[in-house]
């Protein structure tokens, strides 16, 4: 199970968002860091296929992006997640559930235990306009989660989410990381710190650290300003 | 799994649960109730003066409509009713319909008159007081008329020869039947087609440009199924929905026509209420084909308005288009001495509402065989459907999530 980013670079105009970015993901989570404008967004939905790229590939197991059978293994949370205001949560799960291929009965198994395990069950029926924040992310997890995806991409997961639905949601992420390549991205350092076992951080468009961490590596708050802070020094 | 149908069915949901088809939809239906209505409604005036209720005069009308029903006009009815007018005296300061011979003599002979007087394609005053009755001369009439609107048209002598073997089948004399039903069908008939496709535009000006505006875009392009197949599937809705609104107007417009107005004989001759029409065709067989050619104009327009809002993905910019669309035949029309573009002006879907555009002269000549606008129009717009659901498919498959 392999993710190839190979010199991935998008360019508007006279702005590169990314510029020349490569990357090998295996198994595990891997933590983007960045500030707002650092590429992180336009990177992860060329990953995901919804944004062509400038130059440069991005393959999973030798599936190029734009195939069927690369979307088939992906799962993808985007940072401004859509819905359907006046669909039930259920019935947006298993619309999604039939875009992402899974047969009927399946998608309504997937779904009553994604509606379990995301504490939506109680308003699973009711429509999705009626939901607080926390709940449409909580939505918008499940969503990505349908077809258990080998490749999860989470842009900002955990906004909206209480310190609780937090924790739950860190150690969610852990297990399927056991199993899957997982990138996220969060402004909550502390986030990447419980969960990520390699940290990514992105600086105008460029990749400017990648490496594995623990907590014996120190506070990663701290070496995240120290870096933004050197590059903008530099 | 393709789930094709699941997300189709889903892609209706959408379309059909929004508050603006429920809205547009009761508002198009009082219209059509209102139209139709509108023959019965207030009171009838000649030159200022009341002379009934409305509702009285059709009654009478409908009376007298029923007790010549079956007749056939040939000479002996034709002199009835030009004699039964010729005893209303000649005032030019009173309009004859005032008249107590009008109402006594001439009334119950309205429709075969106006029937003659279309025939004949003459003023009504020469009919009433110069004319000599004359059945060959009714039907011959009626012949040299439309020789004449074939050359103005400026038809073929293939297309010429065409329709003058169709004028052959159309029996003459014909039988007089009660066609008030089908004559109300005919005169809303546009007004309910441009109605339904107004409906469909605005109903459908969101079904891609929606997903873009919702931020839904990311999780449906990056799902498997989320570029062909849900392309096709939302075509698919497009069609469903744009069927339904036109099997649901005219329905519509059937039902509230069956209330007030009865059922008339389906075997009446079509040419008793469209004398330019040289289909041999029944008034039943008529309306078929005009319900044929609505659906076939909104399945055209629902299929153009989704493949628009993937293209400009702005549900205002495809309103605006096609109300631009909906309008531009109102005001602009191509003289017929521009043969073809004439012809292809009369047959776009806001146009090919219109029963005059449905049933006209012009023909599609292939291999020798010509086919009535009625015949030609739905295949050349499934061809069309086609065409544009290939071309948006194009810009589909290439869509990005850009900006935010």
């Amino acid at each position: 199970m392999e993710l190839m980013i190979d010199r991935l670079s998008k360019q508007y105009k006279n702005k590169i968002a990314v510029d020349r970015i490569s990357l090998r993901l295996q198994k595990g989570v891997y933590g983007l860091l960045g500030a707002n404008g650092a590429g992180k967004t336009t990177l992860m939905r060329m990953v995901c296929g919804i944004l062509r790229p400038t130059g440069g590939t991005v393959s999973f197991d030798d599936m190029d992006v734009s195939e069927e059978g690369y979307r088939a293994i992906l799962g993808y949370l985007p940072q401004d997640f859509g819905y359907y205001p006046e669909f039930s949560g259920q019935d947006f799960l298993m619309y999604l559930a039939a875009l992402k291929g899974i047969s009927k009965p399946k998608a309504k198994r997937k779904t009553d235990e994604l509606l379990e395990l995301t504490a939506l069950r109680e308003v699973a029926k009711k429509k999705i306009k009626t939901y607080s924040g926390g709940m449409k992310q909580r939505l918008g997890i499940a969503q990505a989660l349908l077809n258990d995806p080998k490749l999860l991409v989470l842009d900002e997961p955990t906004a909206g989410l209480d310190p609780k639905e937090r924790v739950k949601f860190r150690e969610l992420i852990q297990r399927l990381g056991e199993d899957s390549i997982v990138l996220l991205s969060t402004h909550i350092v502390s986030d990447i710190e419980h969960i990520a076992d390699n940290v990514l951080i992105m600086r105008a468009g460029q990749l400017v650290y990648q490496g594995k961490w623990t907590s014996d590596d120190g506070d990663l708050e701290e070496f995240y300003l120290n870096k933004i802070a050197e590059e903008n020094y530099e | 799994m393709n789930n094709f149908g699941t997300i189709f069915l889903y892609e209706c949901k959408k379309v059909f649960l929004k508050k603006i088809v429920l809205i547009s939809s009761l508002l198009c239906i009082l219209t059509i109730v209102f139209s139709l209505t509108v023959p019965f409604q207030g009171d009838y005036y000649v030159d200022g003066v009341k002379l009934d209720s409305n509702l009285n005069m059709y009654l009478k009308d409908k009376a007298y409509a029923e007790a010549l029903d079956g007749r056939i006009i040939d000479q002996a009815l034709i002199e009835e009713t030009v004699d039964a007018y010729r005893k209303i005296p000649q005032d030019p300061d009173r309009h004859y319909i005032v008249t107590e011979e009008y109402q006594t003599f001439a009334r119950p002979y309205s429709e075969i008159f106006n029937i003659i007087r279309s025939y004949l394609n003459l003023p009504t005053s020469e009919v009433m007081y110069s004319w000599e009755p004359n059945e060959k001369e009714v039907y011959e009439s009626r012949r040299a008329n439309l020789e004449k609107d074939w050359e103005n048209l400026r038809l073929s002598d293939g297309e010429k020869q065409f329709w003058r073997a169709q004028e052959e089948k159309i029996v003459a004399p014909v039988t007089y039947r009660k066609t008030h039903s089908y004559n109300e069908i005919l005169s809303v008939l546009q007004t309910v087609g441009l109605a339904v496709l107004m409906i469909i535009s605005i109903c459908l000006s969101g079904i891609f440009s929606g997903e873009h505006q919702r931020n839904t875009d990311s999780i449906l392009l990056c799902a498997k199924n989320g570029r062909l197949r849900l392309y096709l599937a939302k075509i698919a809705a497009a069609t469903a929905f744009s069927a339904a609104a036109a099997t649901l107007f005219f329905a519509a417009v059937l039902l509230t026509v069956l209330i007030f107005y009865g059922a008339d004989d389906p075997d009446a001759s079509f040419q008793l209420i469209y004398s330019h029409c040289s289909d041999p065709i029944t008034c039943a067989e008529a309306v078929a084909i005009m319900f044929v050619s609505l659906l076939a104009a909104a399945i055209v327009t629902g299929v153009l308005c989704a493949v628009l809002s993937e293209v400009f993905k702005n549900g205002v910019a495809v309103i605006a288009v096609m109300t631009a669309l909906f309008i531009l035949p109102m005001f602009v029309s191509i003289p017929a001495q521009y043969r073809i573009a004439a012809q292809i002006w009369n047959w776009l879907p806001f146009g090919f509402v219109s029963p005059w555009n449905i049933f006209d002269s012009y023909t599609l000549p292939i291999f020798g065989v010509h086919l009535t606008p009625w015949q030609s129009v739905p295949i050349l717009y499934a061809i069309l459907c086609g065409v544009i659901a290939g071309a948006g498919m194009a810009v589909y498959k290439r869509a990005q999530v850009k900006g935010r």
